[in-house]
């Protein structure tokens, strides 16, 4: 006579081996994934508290250095002039090597440097002259924004 | 008569792994959407000293994302405040509520790198104005699709 009813519990026992193969694969995607990103990095700045509020964001400053950035037609860069000098179209490498010869000469490190940049000049051009500065060991940097408001920052 | 020895088979049981498993891939799953929603796709431009900054030395942060219009065949910039599209005036007025809030907030600018400066400009501008005195600029120290 066949047995009726349920079978014995431990008869049926769920084969998860495929169930693992499957979220491991997963799981080592997203954590490949999460490590295969770029990493953002910061270039952190800070405003004076002069450009508080009330105080909107005229601030008077006396830079040590002058750098300034200028549009070339047709978005082929922009040329750098620092301190009336102009160097190479794109030539942050020499503007760098130009702000580290200025220490080595006796600039103070802490002292300010002053980026002026036209509005339509590409902002990769901005950063990469605020990075030249950074790489030749100056820490205090500023932007001027426009004619009559400057953000200061270090 | 002695007998042969019962070989008894061995089962692991895989269920506290699956466990272990499913929490860790819900875990990068979480996390990955998060960064997502803060961080909007952005060509980042490349900045070699750009240093990695942990996250809670920045303290509260404020992130403005500025792309690029033209890159989506459009005109000028868009400004997206966690992955929402809102007008220059309203990032500004955004700006002074955070720094109402927090007179130390941090705000990130995060910029496509053929942005023209002058949209970059306009959100340092505000940052100036509200009176948030810590500006940070994001940066990708080598090419490679930025964030």
């Amino acid at each position: 006579m066949p047995q009726r009813g349920f079978s014995p519990a431990n008869s049926y026992v769920p084969n998860l081996a495929p169930m693992v193969d499957v979220v491991m694969v997963i799981l080592i995607f997203f954590m490949l994934g999460s490590s295969l990103v770029v990493s953002e990095g910061m270039l952190p700045t800070e405003l004076p508290s002069r450009a508080g509020p009330g105080g909107g964001a005229k601030v008077t400053i006396v830079p040590t250095i002058r750098i300034r950035l200028e549009a070339l037609p047709e978005g082929q860069g922009c040329r750098i002039i620092v301190e009336d000098l102009l160097l190479s179209d794109n030539a942050y490498d020499s503007l760098a090597s130009f702000l580290r010869g200025k220490l080595d000469a006796g600039a103070d490190p802490d002292g300010r440097i002053l980026i002026g940049a036209d509005p339509s000049v590409e902002y990769q051009n901005v950063i990469s002259a605020m990075d030249a500065c950074v790489r030749a060991g100056f820490s205090n940097i500023q932007f001027s924004v426009n004619t009559d408001t400057i953000a200061v920052v270090e | 008569m002695k007998l042969p020895p019962r070989t008894t088979p061995i089962r692991v049981n895989l269920a506290p792994m699956v466990d272990v498993t499913m929490c860790l891939l819900v875990f990068f799953m979480v996390t990955t959407k998060m960064v997502e929603m803060e961080n909007s796709v952005i060509d980042l431009p490349i900045a070699r000293s750009a240093k990695d900054v942990d996250k809670q030395k920045l303290g509260k942060r404020f992130v403005v994302n500025v792309r690029d219009a033209r890159l989506e065949g459009g005109e000028g910039a868009r400004y997206l405040v966690q992955d929402k599209e809102i007008h220059l005036l309203e990032v500004i007025e955004r700006l002074h509520r955070e720094r109402q809030v927090d007179p130390l907030v941090n705000c990130v600018i995060r910029a496509d790198r053929s942005l023209p400066y002058e949209h970059v400009q306009a959100v340092m501008v505000g940052c100036a104005r509200a009176g948030i005195q810590k500006v940070t600029f994001s940066a990708v120290s080598r090419d490679g699709g930025g964030g």
